[in-house]
């Protein structure tokens, strides 16, 4: 390593956060060279650049996988990352239900609550069912899924803390052949309105849901999908086409 | 330098130390700086490029000129002749070989990619300097980059604290 003192490098900030950009897509990555100095550790928190980061390397890393045991189940960390033993969610009673912004959702049947967990971090969030939910005979929970930060951003240095995410609700009412919806916003810790639709089958809960725009899919048994779009809470079941060969396992 | 080929068309690149520099228009429009120039006609004579010594800028234009889409006597492009993964192999050991320059050139060679927007370039300089630090320790890094650090021994100990396991 060179210890000669010119060309003053790097003293530009965009310079610097472009050769930044391009550290390896490593959970640990920032986190390590935050520690370089206060500049760098500015940069690398700040949410301009994760964003900038997040879409130079595109695919994110694998943070680690739950491999489900007869009793519960097992966290297995990957890229180089170790959780926090006592953050692991236990799963004996938890249905795993997305993953999405560095943060991944849990179903408690049991205890009629969601479990928001962000394993980089290692806090835990927990969340009621909405009120009008409890003790109902007539209607089922049936998945949930997670955003960050109006989906523009996961919560990395400057939101460990789960301090701005959003939760979506789905469920059905069986015998009325409808499913219901609610959405969930943290900073003012309440559950908006609930919304319903025509839908004669359920979600299929094996395929994970997809986040398009504004929009979060869910495929139905039927194969055909349930739509919410959390911008203008419009919560509708579009029908495949009425020629077209599909089904939940194609 | 360029020299004039017929029926291209030529623009006179100025650097401060007073150097020209004559190049196809299509080697030049690689940097999207001077492409917005040539297209807002601001080009008609010769463009000034401030702030980037002959030296490097001459390391730039061998960048561009070998990474300029060619075209043949057809008019065809020469990606279409030859297989494009032989191409891309091609480029790729010649930027391992153009990127062997010393760490003030390297630099250098931020600046003018980043100033004349030129991406290959900026990705090609800038990868290779993460990739230099990328496994070293926190001093050398320091070093390499003439970079102070400012923490408290508290501060960094609370982070480090905070963050254990990406120090693991």
């Amino acid at each position: 390593m060179s210890r000669r003192s010119s060309p003053a490098p790097l003293d530009d900030g965009d310079l610097l956060e472009e050769i930044l950009l391009r550290l390896p897509p490593k959970p640990s990555s920032l986190r390590r060279a935050s520690i370089v100095c206060r500049r760098w550790r500015g940069i690398l928190a700040d949410r301009r650049f994760i964003r900038r980061f997040r879409k130079h390397h595109r695919k994110p890393p694998l943070l680690g996988y739950f491999d489900r045991k007869y009793e519960g189940a097992d966290f297995t960390a990957m890229s180089g990352f170790t959780a926090n033993m006592t953050s692991i969610p236990r799963l004996c009673h938890l249905n795993l239900v997305d993953c999405r912004h560095g943060v991944a959702l849990f179903l408690d049947h049991a205890l009629c609550e969601i479990l928001v967990w962000n394993p980089i971090a290692g806090v835990r969030r927990h969340v009621a069912f909405p009120p009008w939910l409890n003790n109902r005979c007539d209607c089922v929970v049936e998945t949930s899924a997670v955003l960050c930060s109006a989906s523009d951003d996961l919560p990395v240095h400057g939101d460990c803390h789960l301090s701005a995410f959003k939760l979506v609700l789905v469920g059905e009412y069986p015998n009325q052949a409808k499913a219901f919806t609610c959405l969930y916003e943290s900073k003012s810790d309440t559950w908006r309105k609930v919304i319903t639709t025509a839908a004669r089958y359920a979600v299929y809960v094996n395929r994970p849901n997809v986040l398009v725009g504004n929009t979060l899919c869910w495929l139905l048994y039927s194969a055909d999908l349930l739509q919410f779009d959390f911008g203008n809470q419009k919560f509708v079941v579009i029908e495949k086409p009425a020629d077209a060969y599909a089904h939940v396992n194609c | 330098m360029a020299t004039r080929e017929a029926g291209k068309k030529m623009i006179m690149l100025k650097s401060p130390d007073g150097m020209e520099f004559e190049v196809e228009e299509a080697v030049a429009m690689e940097s999207q700086t001077i492409r917005k120039m040539i297209e807002d006609d601001c080009a008609d004579t010769a463009i000034l490029i401030p702030n980037i010594n002959s030296k490097i800028l001459s390391r730039v234009i061998e960048y561009c000129n070998k990474h300029v889409p060619t075209t043949g006597a057809t008019g065809a492009a020469a990606s279409d002749t030859v297989a494009p993964a032989a191409l891309a192999e091609d480029l790729k050991i010649w930027d391992a070989e153009f990127i062997k320059v010393n760490r003030a050139t390297r630099f250098n060679l931020i600046q003018a990619a980043s100033y004349l927007n030129i991406k290959g370039l900026l990705d090609l300089t800038s990868q290779t300097t993460i990739d230099t630090i990328s496994d070293n320790s926190l001093e050398e890094i320091r070093s390499f980059l003439s970079t102070k650090n400012d923490y408290l021994p508290e501060e960094e100990q609370t982070i480090r604290r905070e963050n254990q396991w990406a120090f693991q």
